[in-house]
């Protein structure tokens, strides 16, 4: 399908307007509509889904409130009472067969400015057999078999909502596009009916014997069963999608912010606590040690005087020879009892050797007492000048090690300060979120197990139903008269079975072809390949990127990266979509860098090679960098242009030529 | 499409029982035309064709 030109009247701001596209022939595929924001360009999207379809998509809350006529051309017409919008697309078809779409439809205003309108007008033309036929009847049908209303995500993307493909709304429109366009939803409807008719046949049926319709029963009892497990499962496995995804958004959020991982840093303030507080012990410790050694000391320090003049003082002793005594007190004792002086004479009374002997003791018992003490005491005088000699270096070590400690101290507090500093700036909200993920995590894993159950109990279930249906096949056999029934039931079962399996291929086939092109596209024009592994994309077309590191990483994507991933994704299903239908982009580079903007643009025409392709653009994202990326490839390029007036804007469409 | 996914048509070539793939064949059919119906009478239709697909009067 190919669009050749939309032509628009009176519609929104599109007074008179006509738009033709670049015909992808000849490499010149990219037709382009430049305007500022604002201006109009996602209208002439709206238009084409107006003609189609009588229905306008994207639609601001503004010109939500505004009529669907141009406002300007309805005042014109203000004497005739009456104004008609009209869109007309002209198209071809695969086959190169003409389709003229036009849809009108008129609106009225009263002297009061009451604005009614009649119902859109669709007129179909179409060529067959080289002529023009009109096809009056069941219209929306025909533009549904050839351009389905629902699989706008299939040639339309708004680079706008891109993210919107990563969300579990997006995935499941995707999901019933997908199985509308591959009609499986066709099958669908197959399966239930014959599955509805092959229950029906059986219960209306009032003739079975006993032993059948018991077994008939209870084959109803465990499909009920059956239904209620699979009801639950639908429901679990929605609650996972919506799991993962809130775990990506958070993912998302933790990412924008900075301070890395937040059970980290609360492990190493733990951490730094302990140690601050070991430091405290140590400091204590330290300086009571040295408080008791200089309790010890003080004394001796403020007697040092004191104790140098006993030290010269015994040694004055020492020299004079008056210290140690040299007779002691026993000895002299010894000898006046003995009566027998040291050389040897006799002590006695008679001449005066025994009264200077006794003098002598006399003297030297003090002396010897004293000098002992001296003797004894010069060791420890000698030992305290020694320690009070120590004191300075002991005291300049303590003071150094103090030091020490309280600079290491410091340095910690200073990191824990900095660490206290991140969590508390990040705050609460991302320690929540640390917590929400991991309960998210851990309830989607609660979740995973529930589902494996689940599935369990179905399988065992549709065991079970199945060889009972084998029961009841044995039990209806013995009867002639259940002939007609048994061949009935063993045609719809077996129709049952051939659908249901070519319906799984199908899906499987799709969904595989799907994710095939879309992880071909990707690599093909993401900028750094090798930093991924794979693209995945589940039974419920949610997609996964998976890093080169193993780890789903589509939440860590980004702008530019996400665009691309989109973009594959919409190729993909285009290219599987069986249609072969224009591609509308509405700012495919708005939000991403310039850098990633050219190397998008310098790829997206080999991408989009055999497509009739329309960019809706801005002035910021059309730099002349990109239009020169693009230019061989643009066989039309447009700008449109807005003026506003006191009744309403008209946009005008200028081809640049 | 215009017409039933070729790739439904395909799967259906390959049932070798040619009663069964004609029945589900004519079935998709009707399904197809009636996509776009709120309600259809599927139930006539499937005895319909049933009848018709195992020779019953």
């Amino acid at each position: 399908m190919i669009f050749e030109y939309i032509s628009l009247k009176n519609y929104r701001q599109y007074k008179e307007a006509k738009l033709e596209f670049a015909l992808p022939n000849k490499g010149k595929n990219f037709t382009i509509l430049q305007a500022p924001n604002g201006v109009g360009k996602s209208n002439l999207f709206n238009a084409i889904n107006w003609c189609l379809y009588g229905k306008e998509l994207f639609i601001t809350k503004e010109e939500k409130r505004l009529p669907l006529v141009n406002t300007i051309s309805l005042k014109e017409n203000r004497k005739s009472e009456k104004c008609e919008v009209e869109i007309e697309l002209k198209m071809r078809d695969e086959e190169n067969k003409l389709m003229l779409i036009t849809r009108k439809q008129m609106f009225y205003i009263d002297r009061e400015g009451n604005i009614t309108r009649d119902s859109s007008n669709l007129t179909i033309v179409r060529e067959i057999n080289h002529n023009m036929v009109n096809i009056t009847s069941e219209q929306q049908e025909f533009i549904n078999r050839n351009i389905p209303e629902n699989i706008k995500e299939y040639f339309f993307f708004d680079g706008e909502r891109l993210d919107d493909y990563f969300k579990k709304e997006g995935a499941e429109s995707i999901k019933k596009a997908v199985y509308r366009i591959s009609h499986i939803e066709i099958l669908d409807r197959v399966i239930n009916h014959l599955d509805y008719k092959h229950k029906e046949i059986l219960r209306q049926n009032k003739d079975l014997t006993p032993a059948a319709e018991s077994i008939r029963l209870e084959i109803q009892a465990a499909e009920e069963g059956v239904v209620a497990i699979k009801k639950d499962l639908d429901e679990k496995k929605t609650s996972l999608s919506e799991a993962r995804l809130n775990i990506r958004e958070i993912q998302e959020k933790r990412k924008k912010n900075p301070v890395p991982n937040t059970k980290e840093l609360k492990e190493k303030r733990e951490e730094l606590d302990k140690s601050l507080e070991e430091y405290e012990k140590k400091i204590e410790e330290h300086k009571s040690e040295f408080s008791n050694y200089f309790k010890e000391i003080a004394p001796k320090i403020l007697l040092h005087e004191s104790f140098i003049n006993v030290k010269k003082i015994i040694e004055d002793k020492k020299k004079k020879k008056e210290m140690p005594p040299g007779i002691t007190k026993e000895y002299i004792d010894h000898l006046l009892k003995s009566g027998e002086c040291i050389c040897g004479r006799e002590i006695c009374s008679k001449d005066k050797s025994k009264d200077k002997i006794s003098d002598l003791l006399n003297i030297y018992a003090n002396l010897s007492d004293i000098g002992n003490y001296l003797v004894e005491m010069q060791g420890d005088t000698e030992s305290i000048l020694r320690q009070v000699k120590e004191f300075e270096k002991r005291y300049k070590d303590y003071e150094k090690r103090l030091k020490d400690l309280q600079m290491e101290f410091s340095t910690k507090s200073q990191e824990l300060k900095k660490i206290k500093d991140k969590l508390s700036g990040t705050d609460e909200s991302f320690a929540i979120l640390e917590e929400q993920q991991q309960d998210l995590e851990t309830a989607r894993d609660d979740m995973l197990l529930s589902i494996g159950k689940l599935e369990g109990n179905i399988k065992s279930g549709e065991d079970f139903i199945k060889i009972r249906n084998k029961d009841l096949n044995d039990e209806l056999s013995k009867e002639k008269r259940f002939a007609v029934l048994k061949s009935k039931l063993d045609f719809y079962s077996k129709a049952l079975e051939k659908a249901t399996n070519i319906k799984e291929a199908i899906m499987k086939e799709t969904k595989m072809e799907i994710e095939d092109k879309t992880k071909k596209q990707f690599f093909n024009l993401i900028w750094n390949p090798t930093s991924f592994r794979d693209i995945k994309i589940d039974d419920d077309y949610n997609l996964s990127v998976i890093h080169k590191s193993g780890l789903e990483s589509i939440g860590s994507l980004s702008a530019g990266q996400r665009q691309v991933l989109a973009l594959s994704f919409i190729a993909a299903l285009n290219s599987v979509s069986g249609f072969k239908l224009p591609i509308i982009i509405d700012t495919p580079l708005g939000r991403i860098s310039k850098e990633t903007r050219l190397n998008i643009a310098s790829k997206l025409p080999e991408f989009l090679e055999d497509k009739q392709v329309t960019l809706l653009v801005t002035d910021e994202e059309y730099t002349d960098e990109v239009r020169k990326k693009l230019g061989k490839n643009v066989g039309k390029e447009y700008e449109i242009s807005l003026k506003e007036h006191d009744d309403g804007a008209i946009a005008t469409i200028k081809e640049k030529k | 499409m215009d017409e039933i996914n070729p790739k439904i048509l395909d799967k259906l070539k390959e049932i070798k029982e040619n009663d069964m793939s004609g029945f589900l064949k004519d079935i998709i059919h009707f399904e197809f035309q009636n996509i776009d119906q709120d309600r259809t009478l599927f139930g006539e239709e499937y005895d319909k064709l049933i009848k018709k697909y195992l020779g019953i009067k």
